[in-house]
């Protein structure tokens, strides 16, 4: 087992033996470039490892690996919007990040980047496609970014329709496709704005995550900017389950990968980003969101770090595991569901991504 | 006499590229297309999408620093001007 790790300052891979006990640390990769996104692409038998690599001089990149991450190869192309379409265009689109690298599980894989755009490929990163009805959406103009920027950060696929896509932008919401991105939608409904004076607009939600378990599809769960919510109809419908979180406040949100109702949280202060009261806990719910209970035996009790969107993880293992990365450069993890954590890597840059390679 | 030019070890590193060779080229675009169709990104790592020089890198043509025109890529170049690309001095927010 694997897990990859993308960090600010580049990117570094832990190597775990079969109990999941012990863990070593290779690193860093791509330069000490900032690394938003390390995952593997199982979906053709070997392995194919990507990375969304931001240098800060030369634009972002993506890496490439096809021998367990040993050796890494730059891709021939990445992410772009048409030059053609940009040409004097008072507020033409660049590529400033790639944010999210998402494979489909037939050997294409997605990107969404910043300022907010989905692309994909289908010959391993030689070249890249736009999806040009969303990237070049009649509302795009109005759209407002979050803190983070206008970053597209979430790319989610219906394991067994590829056409079924859904996307999350923040400050715009969830946005889907049912014909494979020939036409796309805002599908918001519930979802609470707090910044807003309508509190259920039809987009400009700042959605933070959305994970599912592919064996129970339709069902999506949520980590808005403000609420977790969980649609039973792949995002047509959002329903509001976070009664009983100390914060309705935080980024990733990771659904266990052998138990589809059982779901993790990381609440943060809405302000401050750090855990609430400084005590740091994964909350989980073994009833799709009907109660929540902390989980933090062996996590910090005073801690002051955030868990980034897309830094924390779940294994496919019987007693699945679950791992995050914190913003001051901690990995914890557990290995019976959240009941009891363990430190596997310290004094890491900033973590911006978690993704596991199962065995 | 075609331009010479001279690129920092990073850009060398980020793209297995020589530090030093010399072009045919007429303006600063077609140095970067020229170049680009032997090592590829080339382009691509100067300049973005819109064809603005990236923010931290410097383009100094005989020790002006043209980057941040307009239309850098489009400022002529001339036989025997000497090119440097190079990246800015920034990190420290890292």
């Amino acid at each position: 087992m694997q897990l990859l790790v993308g960090t600010v300052k580049g990117g570094f891979i832990l190597d775990g033996d079969s109990s999941r006990r012990n863990w070593k640390l290779r690193g860093p990769f791509f330069d000490g470039f900032e690394t938003y996104e390390m995952v593997a692409d199982a979906s053709g038998g070997r392995p194919e490892y990507y990375a969304a690599v931001n240098t800060w001089t030369w634009g972002p990149v993506i890496y490439k690996s096809i021998d367990g991450g040993k050796s890494w190869k730059r891709t021939k192309k990445a992410p772009r919007y048409a030059a053609k379409k940009q040409k004097g265009k008072k507020d033409a689109l660049a590529v400033k990040r790639t944010w999210n690298l998402q494979p489909d599980g037939r050997g294409r894989v997605y990107a969404g980047v910043e300022p907010a755009g989905l692309f994909y490929t289908d010959d391993g990163g030689a070249s890249w496609q736009e999806s040009e009805s969303l990237n070049y959406h009649p509302t795009r103009g109005k759209w407002n970014p979050g803190n983070g920027g206008l970053c597209l950060h979430t790319i989610v696929v219906h394991p067994r329709n590829p056409k079924k896509i859904r996307v999350g932008v923040s400050a715009v919401g969830v946005i889907g496709t049912d014909n494979g991105g020939k036409d796309w939608r805002f599908m918001n409904k519930n979802i609470r704005v707090d910044f807003s004076p309508v509190k259920y607009p039809e987009w400009g939600q700042c959605v933070h995550k959305i994970d599912l378990n592919p064996n129970k599809a339709d069902v999506l769960y949520l980590q808005n900017h403000g609420g977790v919510y969980r649609s039973a109809d792949f995002g047509e419908n959002w329903t509001e389950i976070d009664k009983g979180l100390p914060s309705d406040f935080g980024f990733p949100i990771a659904v266990n990968r052998t138990k589809p109702d059982t779901v993790y949280v990381f609440p943060m202060q809405g302000m401050g980003r750090f855990p609430p009261d400084g005590k740091f806990s994964a909350w989980r719910t073994r009833n799709a969101g009907r109660e929540w209970a902390p989980a933090h035996k062996g996590l910090p009790e005073h801690a002051y770090f955030d868990v980034l969107r897309e830094a924390a993880a779940v294994d496919g293992e019987e007693h699945g595991g679950v791992y995050c990365g914190t913003s001051t450069g901690q990995v914890y993890y557990s290995v019976d569901e959240g009941e009891s954590w363990r430190q596997m890597a310290d004094h890491l840059p900033r973590i911006a991504s978690l993704s596991i390679l199962d065995n | 006499m075609p331009v010479k030019v001279h690129v920092t070890n990073m850009l060398v590193r980020h793209l297995d590229t020589e530090p030093d060779f010399q072009v045919q080229a007429r303006s600063l675009g077609e140095l970067l297309e020229v170049k680009d169709q032997d090592v590829e990104g080339f382009r691509d790592s100067i300049c973005d999408e819109a064809g603005k020089v990236r923010v931290y890198v410097n383009v100094f043509v005989n020790g002006e620093n043209v980057a941040r025109e307009d239309e850098a890529l489009s400022y002529p170049l001339e036989e025997g001007d000497e090119v440097y690309i190079l990246a800015s001095v920034a990190g420290g927010a890292r």
